[in-house]
């Protein structure tokens, strides 16, 4: 026992000294020795007392070291002119400010509190409104934005109701509509470039002519394509962006002129475009330069289609220009127009449409945020008032005009608002540079900047707000000096406690809302990640071969086979294959699949099905289960080989229950030339994504080259080997060709759950705030509950009422409060589910873990800010409180 | 010779530590404890707060160092210039209080320093 209160003594010494940076220096250095001396003496005494005394000692002491340095500044009225002192100089206009920071600086709890409030409501809701701004609100960086369209063909009669444009109809569009400037289009290839020392794959895309006019960006350096270089034959050319060129080139000067070697033929580089002009990492853009016997193909579409409307004509009017020019289409080519039409939408609304449901769940919950900001500081204002509701009285009585006090409640709003609006500002400008590194999947989050309107409407706001709340309640106070005595100030204010308490309902049930919604994202994020994938993705590798798909087939083809024959030769390697399309990468081909014996679920008998072109031992190398026959024969990489297919176990449980459907032929709907025979069933994967119900796929075992740049897969019990031993494979193959896109399959099939992972940690982080938020709400209001009943918590006290009943008594209070914010909370939290569920994988909106969670957090929160005023309001010295009235 | 006036306002705790001198020479914790004892508990002084008053009202020449000192502890007494403004500082709040008066203002129980 003796041991321990010498402990608790050396360690109050160390604390005492530890505080002594609070104190200014000239103090420090001369009055050390004697400030330890009589520290010292203190604790000597107070230790005779007991454990107790030694602790308050020490807190008070604490206290005292920290505010030193404002001994010396004379706690009288901060009002110059009111104490009969001399008269001041004009200056000290400038220094009621001073004195309206000193003032705040004496009740570091509320300014702190305040300030953090805003400044963090500030900075969410000025980030998130840049973010909802420039992805969802700001024009496209384009001259006239607005009138870009893209354009489509759309036929009713086929599976897929949109379709890419055929480059003839493009011209024939272009040259008979009224309403457009020009419409044009163009087509992703990716090329590899041979003019360096090594292969480089470069993302390009091949444009038709007008397509660089259309946009109307001027190119940053040199220019753009002319007629001669968009013609069938004519001279190589190349623009390339700004990235690429700083990449390859060391910026734009330096790029003009120089040569790129693309499929063996020299392009010159004529022009760079800046970096904003597109929202994809396009390297370069090359003319399309189609063959006249391309031209005539009416069939052949790959064209996205890009066009810009005339001057004020809508887009229905651009519409039904079209529609009437395909009508003449259809007349004049019957067999190949006559089911199909032009379909326009904005340009804007296909690059940000689909990150608009996510942007609109924030923006909802950040205004919310919002909301709950600015009622604490409400309530943070009031409790201050009400704690100086005397002080005020006594200034109004000693003869300060109403305007005075009120003037000077509107310095301290004001400086709370400024400090916060600084701090805010600061963390916005913080907040901006985090999202711009991990949003990096949203579109156009490359020109995310700090909106500076949305910054002046937050602080502006939340300036109103804090002179709002300053100047109401003083007025009042002010008021009360006509009252009989000065204490009556003490209720004159009373009436406010409803606000203040539905503030803090409604505050606890946002924040309810925003946790359990936050809890629902992030349970379903844990389900989502806990998927049955189907196959195994440690330990492969997957990566692409740069290849076109114009250039000769077989030429590609042997070099797959023999690409995927020689690695899976190398001692470390169990099995190589390849695929058009990874597992959960979003990207499928969708077919009309007819199996022999089998009647499917459409008219004609065909069963919709996914499906992936598969070639090797692609199965094998991702470990996908084989539950019935065999694994497609290895003959059949041999061109000219009787096709045969794989199919999942999903198409036989959903079409072809308990039968066998091994050595059966099946055929696609689309081609009715292709014929596979099934060679064997094997397991469900995810092949639509992790959230995504397993559907009926098809596995058709290709012989190679029909699919010429695929994803190659290699099971690999030493990935870096495999690094070094694939260039040296490729470069004995062929040696023109890039390697790239080296990545763990695994890898590959997460980047699906980065979108449910960011929304949910996005979410968790408002709650986050919310919670902290409506803590310092609650607080605020029990403070001024304990502050303005402490004359009748006194009284009891003095009647002989334990502290604990006085606890008692505020968290029953305060647990009635949270009891209703909880009722509220968890009913908004069931409709916010219903929102959210379409976001929701593997449970339901009304999940009882969520919920509890959410009540939990709020509860836990509460406790922890309504322990500090019960404490306060238990520690009330009965005397002392008595004589304050 | 300085004018009081110049010193004012004193600061509560600046009031109480001259206060305190006016019964003799005193040491630190013996000012912390009268004041203590004098307010009935409502102004505790820390060793922060005091000293660094005792440094701005030495600097100022209002009190001095006795050189006497036990136990690591200065004495502290009241120079003449401190007396007569500590006369000064209670004539302004004794004129603070005829205004109050003259208003009507009577606050039931005498104005202690409150605890913050």
């Amino acid at each position: 026992m003796k041991a321990r209160a010498a402990r608790t003594v050396r360690m109050a010494r160390a604390l005492h000294r530890a505080c002594f940076v609070f104190v200014p220096r000239d103090v420090r250095r001369s009055y050390r020795a004697e400030m330890i001396a009589t520290f010292d003496a203190a604790l000597a005494d107070a230790a005779r007392r007991g454990a107790v005394a030694v602790w308050t000692l020490l807190l008070t002491e604490i206290k005292d070291l920290a505010h030193s340095r404002r001994a010396n500044v004379p706690q009288s009225l901060a009002f110059p002119d009111d104490h009969g002192a001399p008269t001041k100089p004009a200056w000290i206009e400038s220094s009621l400010w001073v004195q309206a920071f000193r003032s705040l600086r004496r009740r570091p709890a509320f300014l702190v509190a305040a300030v953090l409030t805003l400044a963090f409501g500030t900075a969410i809701t000025t980030t998130v409104f840049s973010l909802v701004d420039t992805v969802l609100l700001k024009p496209l960086p384009y001259p006239g934005a607005d009138r870009l369209v893209t354009i489509y063909e759309s036929s009713s009669a086929a599976r897929e109701k949109t379709s890419l444009v055929a480059p003839a109809r493009l011209e024939d569009w272009n040259r008979l509509n009224r309403t457009f400037v020009a419409l044009s289009g163009s087509y992703t290839e990716n090329v590899t470039d041979t003019s360096g020392p090594d292969p480089e794959r470069l993302a390009g895309r091949r444009v038709m002519p007008r397509f660089f006019s259309v946009y109307g960006t001027a190119p940053l350096a040199g220019r753009t394509f002319t007629e001669e270089e968009e013609r069938e034959n004519g001279p190589g050319a190349a623009v390339i962006s700004e990235p690429f060129s700083m990449r390859r080139f060391n910026g734009h000067p330096a790029a003009l002129g120089r040569l790129l070697v693309i499929g063996g033929r020299p392009y010159a580089i004529v022009g760079v475009m800046p970096a904003a002009f597109t929202n994809a990492a396009v390297d370069v853009w090359l003319p399309a330069q189609l063959s006249s016997a391309l031209m005539r193909v009416r069939q052949a579409r790959f064209l996205g289609g890009i066009g810009r409307l005339r001057p004020g004509v809508p887009i229905e009017q651009a519409a039904q220009d079209l529609a009437a020019v395909q009508a003449g289409l259809a007349r004049e080519f019957p067999g190949t127009d006559a089911e199909w039409s032009a379909e326009i939408g904005s340009l804007k609304e296909a690059r940000v449409g689909g990150a608009r449901r996510g942007l609109a769940i924030l923006f909802g919950a950040v205004g919310l945020l919002w909301l709950i900001a600015v009622a604490n500081v409400a309530g943070l204002t009031i409790v201050q008032v009400h704690r100086r509701s005397r002080e005020l009285a006594i200034r109004s009585a000693l003869g300060a005009s109403r305007l005075r006090v009120v003037a000077t409640m509107l310095r301290e709003g004001v400086i709370v608002a400024v400090l916060g609006g600084a701090c805010g500002t600061a963390l916005a400008a913080w907040l901006v540079g985090v999202l711009r590194a991990v949003l990096t999947a949203t579109p156009r989050i490359e020109e995310l900047t700090l909106d500076p309107r949305a910054l002046a409407f937050a602080t502006g706001t939340s300036l109103l707000a804090a002179c709002a709340f300053s100047i109401v309640p003083a007025l009042g106070a002010v008021r009360a000096r006509f009252g009989p005595t000065l204490s009556a100030v003490r209720t004159s204010t009373g009436g406010q406690h409803h606000i203040q308490k539905s503030l803090v309902v409604v505050q606890v049930a946002l924040s309810v809302m925003l946790v359990g919604s936050a809890m629902l994202l992030l349970r379903s994020y844990h389900k989502l990640t806990h998927v049955e994938t189907g196959f195994d993705p440690a330990d492969v590798i997957t990566f692409h071969v740069g290849a076109r798909w114009d250039e000769d087939r077989s030429r590609i083809g042997l070099l797959q086979q023999q690409l995927i024959e020689r690695l899976e030769e190398l001692p470390h390697v169990q099995a190589a294959g390849m695929a058009n399309f990874l597992p959960a990468t979003g990207a499928t081909l969708r077919y009309q699949v007819h199996v022999e014996g089998l009647a499917g679920q459409d008219a004609d008998g065909a069963i919709n099905a996914g499906l992936r072109m598969i070639g090797g031992g692609y199965l094998r190398a991702i470990r996908a289960p084989l539950l019935a026959g065999s694994w497609c024969p290895a003959r059949s990489m041999a061109a000219g080989a009787p096709g045969t297919a794989m199919i999942n176990q999903r198409l036989v449980e959903l079409h072809a229950p308990g039968q066998n459907l091994v050595g059966r032929s099946l055929r696609l709907g689309q081609i009715p030339t292709a014929r596979y025979t099934i060679a064997g069933i094997v397991g469900n994967l995810i092949e639509d994504g992790h959230g995504s119900p397993s559907a009926p796929y098809v596995y058709t075992c290709d012989p190679p080259g029909s699919w010429p740049d695929p994803e190659y897969v290699v099971r690999t019990a030493d990935p870096r080997a495999l690094a070094a031993d694939l260039r040296r494979l490729v470069r004995e193959l062929d040696p023109g060709r890039a390697v790239f896109g080296m990545r763990p399959l695994q890898e590959v099939v997460e980047a699906s759950l980065d979108r449910p992972r960011l929304d949910a940690v996005m979410l968790a982080l408002f709650a986050a705030s919310a919670v902290m938020l409506a803590a310092i709400g609650l607080y605020s209001l029990f403070m001024l509950l304990v502050t303005e009943r402490a004359r009748e918590m006194a009284v009891r006290l003095a009647l002989g009422a334990a502290p604990s009943q006085i606890i008692g008594l505020i968290t029953t209070g305060a647990g009635r409060l949270l009891g209703a914010g909880l009722l509220v909370g968890l009913g908004l939290t069931l409709a916010a589910g219903r929102v959210l569920s379409g976001m929701l994988f593997g449970i339901s909106a009304f999940d009882g873990p969520s919920l509890a969670a959410a009540a939990g957090a709020l509860a836990l929160a509460a406790a922890v800010s309504v322990a500090a005023p019960a404490l306060r309001a238990a520690r009330i010295a009965p005397l002392i409180a008595l004589r304050e009235e | 010779m300085d004018d009081p006036q110049r010193f004012l306002p004193l600061s509560a705790h600046q009031f109480h530590i001259l206060l305190s001198l006016t019964g003799g020479e005193r040491h630190g914790y013996a000012i912390i404890n009268e004041v203590h004892e004098r307010t009935d508990g409502a102004m505790r002084l820390g060793t922060g707060t005091l000293y660094t008053a005792i440094a701005r009202l030495a600097g100022l020449g209002l009190i001095a160092d006795t050189g006497r000192e036990d136990d690591r502890r200065r004495y502290y007494r009241l120079l003449p210039l401190g007396r007569a403004v500590l006369k000064a500082e209670t004539a302004r709040l004794e004129a603070l209080v005829r205004h109050a008066h003259a208003r009507g203002i009577r606050p039931s129980v005498p104005a202690l320093p409150r605890r913050s």
